[in-house]
């Protein structure tokens, strides 16, 4: 049976390309939460 | 709480003539050579698209739970804008009509009757799915169908107008995507300059989207009095003469105050659609539509989280950019204009007020509208000739709807009367964008000012010309939809600066 592929034996450089990605958009959730709920600057 | 606390005024960036300009340079660049565009931008989004999945998945969802916490607050339900003595301004009827036809409009004339079918043939849960049976195929199709129209697509134009209509009136900033931010985050350094390209990007999206929609309704219009009368009205000529006659309407729309030009254009298109909905729902299966309403809210109740985080991991992921990220984001780009109108008409409106009836009056009214005519879409598949997915499928959406008509009686006046509900939604529509873009890029970024909106309707007019004549759409949607996708992220910013502000405006009462 012919499988179709979408995530298996992806090449290590798309593996760090995904990561980068994710940590930058964990960075940016975490950032929008402080800024919503913990940044006290009143400017 | 601070609604007699103006913002200073401030020098604005000159954002007329600078947007105005790029988006000529962009227009002209997608109508010239429009490879240079589609490729790259179409290239760049499907990455994003996939790679980003998970982050798109649940924003509506999220959007909503958002309005709702603030809704059901006892803090900041009862907050009203403008003020506690504010009174609106519409009636509303008048204002739900408004938002209805500024917000989706057209798209429901449009894919009323294929949307459900549409999922019936292409998505993973339809026929290709084994092991359901023909109900269960139905119900899933349906259900798609208004997870994409329904309760979260009005949760993003419902934020959007939230966050700006709050910081509008009860902090007298602009009334533009980036004010919330710059007001929220004004000891941010990066909050300015954020500001500037957010205003940039939103004016770039909106004239490029709106210009897209704009040529794509002249061609259905054309290809509707071309299929009533049987004459040659699907030619390039009669083509530009619909755009020429939309184009007045549409800028002396934008001329008029809104309580008039807006207003009339709002209620009577809503009027007349509710007449076509009321004729087909009376002399069709009215049991039918009946069972398939009451089984479509039982699916949004029971199926939106699910479709909200269904990412289906392991099919064609072209399903997954098309559906529903395609759909997600193209909310997001509209979400700036429409937020700006729908603030700019909201006042004297409770938040609880706003939320609640700015997602569930157009929800409702989508429910109604889709389970008449997809619902009898997919009955004629299932069980009648089957002609209308015939249709569908080789690609005639605008003929599908008059093709539907045929079915029952009275077409010769019904048919007109669709064409004239084209009109009306898409004049609204453009009504609504170039009042929006008249405010974004006015000296003080809260006022409208008919000049420019009168110039953004000759400018999106010239575009959508240059698309009937050149016949290459593709470079403009791709732009359009490319420098909305930034607000999926502007979203988020969103959500911090509301809930920010409201607990600075409302502080907590101590008990002690």
């Amino acid at each position: 049976m012919n499988k179709e592929i979408f995530y298996w034996n992806q090449s290590p450089h798309d593996n760090l390309v995904e990561t980068a990605m994710l940590l930058l958009a964990v960075l940016f959730l975490c950032y929008v939460v402080k800024l919503a709920f913990f940044d006290q600057d009143d400017g | 709480m601070s609604a007699t606390d103006p913002t200073p005024a401030k020098k604005r960036p000159a954002y007329f003539l600078w947007t105005a300009l790029l988006v000529g340079l962009m227009a002209a660049t997608a109508v010239v050579n429009p490879t240079l565009l589609t490729g790259t931008i179409a290239d760049v989004s499907k990455f994003f698209y996939l790679k980003f999945d998970w982050l798109i998945m649940w924003l509506p969802l999220l959007a909503f739970g958002v309005g709702l916490t603030v809704a059901l607050s006892p803090r900041f339900g009862n907050i009203r804008l403008g003020g506690q003595d504010a009174v609106p301004e519409y009636s509303f009827l008048s204002w739900m009509n408004m938002l209805f036809t500024a917000g989706i409009g057209v798209g429901i004339v449009f894919f009323g009757p294929i949307e459900a079918l549409w999922h019936y043939y292409h998505s993973p849960i339809g026929i290709q799915a084994t092991g359901l049976t023909e109900y269960q195929k139905v119900e899933n199709a349906m259900s798609l169908a208004l997870h994409v129209w329904g309760i979260p697509a009005w949760s993003l134009y419902m934020i959007a107008g939230l966050v700006m209509a709050y910081f509008t009136y009860q902090h007298k900033t602009e009334c533009t995507p980036a004010a919330p931010l710059e007001y929220a985050f004004k000891h941010k350094k990066w909050a300015k300059p954020l500001g500037i390209i957010v205003t940039g990007m939103a004016i770039l999206s909106i004239a490029m989207s709106v210009s897209s929609s704009i040529a794509m309704a002249s061609v259905q219009i054309a290809s509707g009095l071309h299929i009533i009368t049987g004459m040659a009205f699907d030619s390039i000529g009669w083509k530009a003469a619909v755009l020429t006659a939309l184009a007045l309407l549409y800028t002396f729309g934008a001329v008029l105050p809104i309580n008039k030009g807006m207003k009339f254009l709002g209620d009577w298109t809503i009027y007349l659609s509710i007449v076509l909905l009321l004729f087909i729902f009376i002399v069709g299966p009215t049991h039918y539509f009946l069972s398939t309403m009451a089984v479509s809210v039982g699916n949004i109740l029971t199926q939106t989280v699910r479709h909200s985080f269904e990412l289906y991991m392991f099919n064609n992921r072209d399903w997954v950019v098309w559906y529903p990220m395609a759909y997600w984001v193209w909310w997001v780009t509209w979400a700036p204009f429409v937020g700006v109108f729908l603030a700019k008409i909201s006042k004297g409106r409770t938040l609880r007020e706003f939320v609640f009836a700015s997602v569930m009056v157009p929800s409702g009214f989508i429910v109604i509208w889709f389970s008449v005519f997809s619902g009898f879409s997919l009955l004629d598949t299932v069980e009648g000739s089957g002609r209308l997915a015939e249709i569908a499928n080789k690609g005639d959406y605008e003929g599908t709807f008059y093709h539907l008509l045929n079915m029952f009686p009275l077409s010769d006046f019904t048919k007109p009367l669709t064409v004239v509900l084209f009109l009306g939604f898409i004049v609204t529509t453009v009504t609504s964008a170039a009042i929006s873009l008249g405010i974004m890029t006015s000296n003080d970024g809260r006022s409208e000012n008919k000049f420019r909106a009168v110039v953004w309707c000759v400018l999106m007019t010239l575009i959508s010309y240059a698309v009937i004549f050149t016949g290459k759409m593709e470079g403009i949607k791709a732009v359009g939809s490319f420098s909305g996708f930034p607000f999926v992220f502007i979203m988020y910013l969103w959500f911090a600066a509301l809930w920010r502000q409201l607990n600075r405006d409302v502080p907590k009462v101590r008990k002690d």
